[in-house]
């Protein structure tokens, strides 16, 4: 399957590159906004100099103190661009998948595919936000109310420690089950004309019962990005980004990193789709 | 079982140097201090009603030519009898712990039954005064009338029995579970009989406020406690020996000299690790899950005794006890008192998270300056707080590099002393009160200003002065008012001494101004180029020569070219700056600005590429570093940089969130 996803996700990457590309001029938009706001405020100053050879505490500090409040505007608009990027990326996603369904890697089939089933993939979005919330409010809170019950009343440091470490992978491994059930659901929605609850249903049932596949599917990308934002870290630290032709450098290898990003993501839904067509083509 | 493993070589390491730690000789000869309040105590715990009771001998002596006929003492555990008390009046929450739903066994308060003097009782002349306010609830200050008066530079004895009931630890002292007990400020404690600003001869006996610490006088304490004997018990002093009593109990006897405390603390669980250093009887107690950050406390209070015994001078006592609390007894860390510091830690604190160190090293600074030079802490915080922030940055600078003494973790390096300042800088009006002010007086803020504004200054003075002469300044300060109680002029003085000995006093631009700007003034120092203007120097224009003969020259921009660069000073502050000019021709100046206009020009021969005020950051007080200097150079790299990253982690955002899609 992950053979299948990788190979349908390369023969398709011009896709993933127009993905992107809209991420990044999503991106642009608030990045800009940085500098210009860095460079009304500081430009001019000769210790913005020291932000090249490392992190200055002092600099950075007065900065903040000084025009910090450029930034609560940036979250605000961070906060709005959030929903519109979702919106984007359903219909992306309904035209990838839909794609892949086909065979296609044309345009008009994208657009063909984000259109018809963009509001079937909205609901399946919004089930399963809504299942995120839960499952992150199931541990989350327990989370926060064990801090002070180890430290206050039971006094063990360790226990806490340990608790953390058991429940921090068990929750993440319950993101894993939903994200892969959402993929399931979304296949299923694309694959055949059913009602979202039935897809919302499907998706829930079928990941669990192929846990292990899907799980598989799952971490090969996860840890293949890992590897690959490690290798960048690595190679980040041991340059850093002290002259310009080493930002330019970085940034084409930041770049490259996203759009790697864009395309395991939809190596990952292919990989998936490939999956679950196997078993619809079986019944 | 690796963890055990580590614990195991940990705890083996830690006995290892026991068997060579040096002696505890509390005896101090000749006296260090004029030896005022002298206390002999036998004491019980009981750990059942979370109690101390017992007796004690005071032998205090007048140090005035008044005769005395009242006497005054701090009974600081009132603080937690009601929420009345000045300490706890006014608010719901200490240190963020709610306290008004306490049980009755659960609220602390110390009396005193019986006071005699040579067998006659004055049990009946106590009284509670309120010095400070009217609030009658308060009962942080006793007074006891004497039927006869102490002559002057007489001494007294009186015996007085009291029982302290411990709170549940609220902040600093009481109890907390599993037998934890923070026996401190526990005892009816004799104020300061001294000297007002205006020399006029009277108590100095405060009440316990919210935010206010402690004064006492100097004198020698000798202390028997009885306690259970699962108890790990050690505090202030030398223990001169530990004998069972009756069965189950323990009686530890222990000797102080010179000191103006004494404080201590009983827990079952604590480990005692004794090291020694040049001498000194260093003893730590933890508990178990800490031991792996054992190695971390001795290095940073080697470090500091290694330091200040270098820069100040030797360390006068025989030994340092740290205390480590458990994570259920936190509020009781993150104190001071002599030879006893009381820390704050966990147990999985990142090794480049160095707030472990920069805390043991200043509670131990705390040594030098309100241990031994035991500055009023009520009335002139700044003295104390301020000192030891100062010496806490330059140990830990010294120690782990200048670049990133506190914090190195994930690429991210931050300073100790950067951190002081962005302190000071964060407050949300840096000129909201000076510093020579009564911790009373202020609410919140009070780290700001009289911990992190004072290192500032001190940092500024030291950058103006010259690092040999601060620690003349420093050194001088110690020795003249070691074991005694100085003032915030008294440090003036002693600036203004050395300054002026070595012709140095306009380097601070005149120590009065310095201190009546940045001591007892509230002003903000800030300094900024506003603006570069660089223009062509027009060639001679006009009429030349006699009538007749006019010669007609026409002015045009010549060849040469005149720089102008406009300074301000923004704040109040007024301190000599130096000021480099960097030429568009590569060459470079600098040159000093008194900084006393607030608005200044300055004009060149030569094209002006940049400017920077303070290029070396020696005015660490100047609020804001950015508009120091002002460049024509169109460098956007920096800014691009930023750019850079900003986009990629947005992108990054945006892709982790795609998952839910």
């Amino acid at each position: 399957m992950i053979r299948t996803g990788i190979l349908k996700g390369w023969r398709l990457w011009k896709l993933s590159l127009v993905l992107y590309i809209v991420e990044l001029v999503m991106a642009l938009f608030i990045g800009l906004q940085v500098m210009s706001a860095i460079e009304d405020g500081i430009s001019g100053s000769m210790d913005i100099e020291r932000f090249m050879d490392s992190f200055d505490y002092s600099t950075y500090h007065d900065f903040l103190v000084l025009h910090g409040d450029v930034f609560d505007l940036l979250i605000f608009q961070l906060k709005l661009f959030i929903p519109i990027f979702f919106i984007v990326n359903i219909f992306t996603t309904a035209g990838i998948l839909y794609c892949g369904k086909i065979n296609s890697s044309r345009w008009r089939d994208f657009w063909k595919g984000g259109s018809i089933h963009f509001f079937g993939l909205l609901v399946n979005f919004i089930l399963y936000s809504f299942l995120f919330l839960i499952w992150s409010l199931l541990w989350v809170g327990p989370m926060i109310w064990l801090v002070p019950y180890y430290l206050e009343t039971v006094g063990c440091e360790a226990c806490l420690f340990s608790t953390l470490i058991i429940m921090i992978p068990i929750y993440l491994f319950g993101l894993m089950y939903l994200i892969n059930a959402s993929a399931v659901s979304k296949c299923q929605l694309i694959e055949k004309d059913i009602s979202n609850l039935y897809a919302f249903g499907h998706g829930l049932g079928y990941s669990l019962r192929r846990m292990v596949k899907l799980s598989g599917i799952f971490l090969f990308f996860f840890l293949a990005l890992m590897v690959i934002l490690t290798i960048y870290n690595v190679f980040v630290r041991s340059l850093g980004l002290t002259t310009p032709t080493l930002i330019i450098l970085t940034a084409i290898v930041q770049q490259f990193i996203i759009w790697l990003r864009v395309l395991f993501r939809m190596m990952y839904l292919y990989s998936v789709q490939a999956m679950h067509f196997k078993k619809v083509s079986n019944e | 079982m690796a963890v055990r493993i580590l614990n195991l070589i940990t705890i083996l390491c830690s006995i290892i140097p026991v068997w060579t730690a040096a002696q505890c000789d509390p005896h101090m000869d000749p006296p260090k201090s004029q030896r005022v309040a002298n206390y002999k105590m036998a004491v019980t715990l009981d750990t059942m009603q979370k109690s101390v009771t017992g007796s004690q001998t005071l032998t205090w002596v007048n140090p005035s030519p008044d005769t005395i006929r009242e006497l005054r003492f701090y009974m600081y555990v009132n603080a937690f009898k009601n929420s009345r008390s000045t300490f706890l009046n006014g608010t719901r929450e200490i240190f963020g712990r709610h306290y008004k739903d306490r049980e009755r066994q659960e609220w602390g308060y110390i009396t005193v039954n019986k006071i005699t003097r040579d067998a006659s009782e004055l049990t009946d002349s106590i009284k509670y005064i309120q010095p400070d306010n009217d609030n009658s609830f308060d009962q942080t200050v006793m007074s006891v009338t004497l039927e006869k008066p102490v002559m002057p530079y007489d001494s007294i004895d009186l015996i007085m029995d009291f029982i302290t009931k411990l709170p549940k630890l609220l902040v600093r002292t009481g109890y907390s579970r599993d037998h934890f007990y923070h026996v401190t400020h526990w005892f009816p404690q004799i104020g300061v009989y001294e000297k007002d600003t205006l020399g006029k001869w009277g108590w100095n006996c405060h009440q316990f406020y919210r935010l206010t610490e402690f004064y006492a006088d100097f004198g020698n304490y000798d202390v028997v406690i009885e306690a259970p004997d699962n108890l790990v018990i050690d505090g202030t002093g030398c223990r001169m020996d530990s004998t069972s009593t009756r069965s189950g109990w323990q009686k530890l006897h222990y000797r102080a000299e010179d000191v103006i405390d004494f404080a201590w603390v009983a827990y079952p669980y604590f480990h005692r690790i004794e090291d020694d250093w040049n001498g000194v009887q260093i003893r730590l107690l933890t508990p178990e899950e800490h031991l792996n950050l054992v190695p971390r406390f001795l290095h940073a209070v080697k470090s500091a005794l290694s330091y200040l015994e270098a820069y100040i001078g030797p360390y006068p006592y025989a030994s340092i006890t740290m205390m480590d609390p458990p994570v259920h007894a936190l509020s009781s860390g993150f104190m001071e008192y002599p030879a006893y510091i009381t820390l704050g830690s966990f147990r999985y604190f990142p090794r480049g998270l160095r707030t472990i160190e920069s805390l043991v090293m200043h509670e131990f600074t705390h040594q030098y300056f309100m241990a031994v030079v035991a500055t009023n802490e009520k009335e002139e915080p700044w003295l104390d707080e301020g000192f030891v922030t100062y010496f806490e940055d330059r140990i830990m600078e010294a120690t782990y590099g200048q670049e990133a003494s506190l914090i190195d973790f994930l690429g991210y390096k931050i300073s100790n002393s950067a951190f002081t300042r962005s302190e000071y800088t964060d407050l949300p009006d840096p000129s909201f009160s000076p510093l020579a002010v009564p911790a009373w007086e202020l609410q919140n803020s009070s780290k700001g200003l009289f911990y992190s504004k004072t290192a500032t200054v001190l940092k500024t003075m030291e950058n103006l002065v010259g690092s040999a002469t601060m620690d003349t300044i420093i050194q001088r300060y110690y020795e003249r008012w070691k074991f005694r109680h100085p003032k915030g002029h008294d440090f003036k003085r002693v600036v203004s001494e050395v300054l002026s000995r070595d012709g140095k006093e306009a380097l601070l631009g005149g120590v009065d101004r310095f201190f009546d700007q940045l001591i007892y003034g509230t002003g903000v120092c800030d300094y900024m180029v506003e603006e570069i203007e660089n223009e062509r120097v027009w060639t001679d224009a006009g009429l030349f020569g006699e009538y007749q003969n006019f010669r007609f020259e026409e002015g045009r921009p010549g060849e040469e070219w005149r720089g102008v660069v406009t300074v301000r000073r923004l704040g109040e502050v007024i301190l000599p700056v130096d000021i480099m000019v960097q030429y568009e021709d590569g060459s470079s100046e600098m040159i000093s600005w008194d900084g006393v206009d607030s608005y200044y020009r300055f004009e060149f021969e030569k094209s002006v590429r940049s400017c920077h005020i303070d290029p070396e950051r020696k005015l660490m007080i100047d609020i804001d570093f950015l508009n120091n200097s002002l460049t024509l150079e169109d460098n956007k790299w920096p800014v691009r940089k930023m750019g850079v990253r900003s986009i990629y982690w947005i992108l990054n955002l945006l892709q982790s969130l795609a998952f839910l899609v």
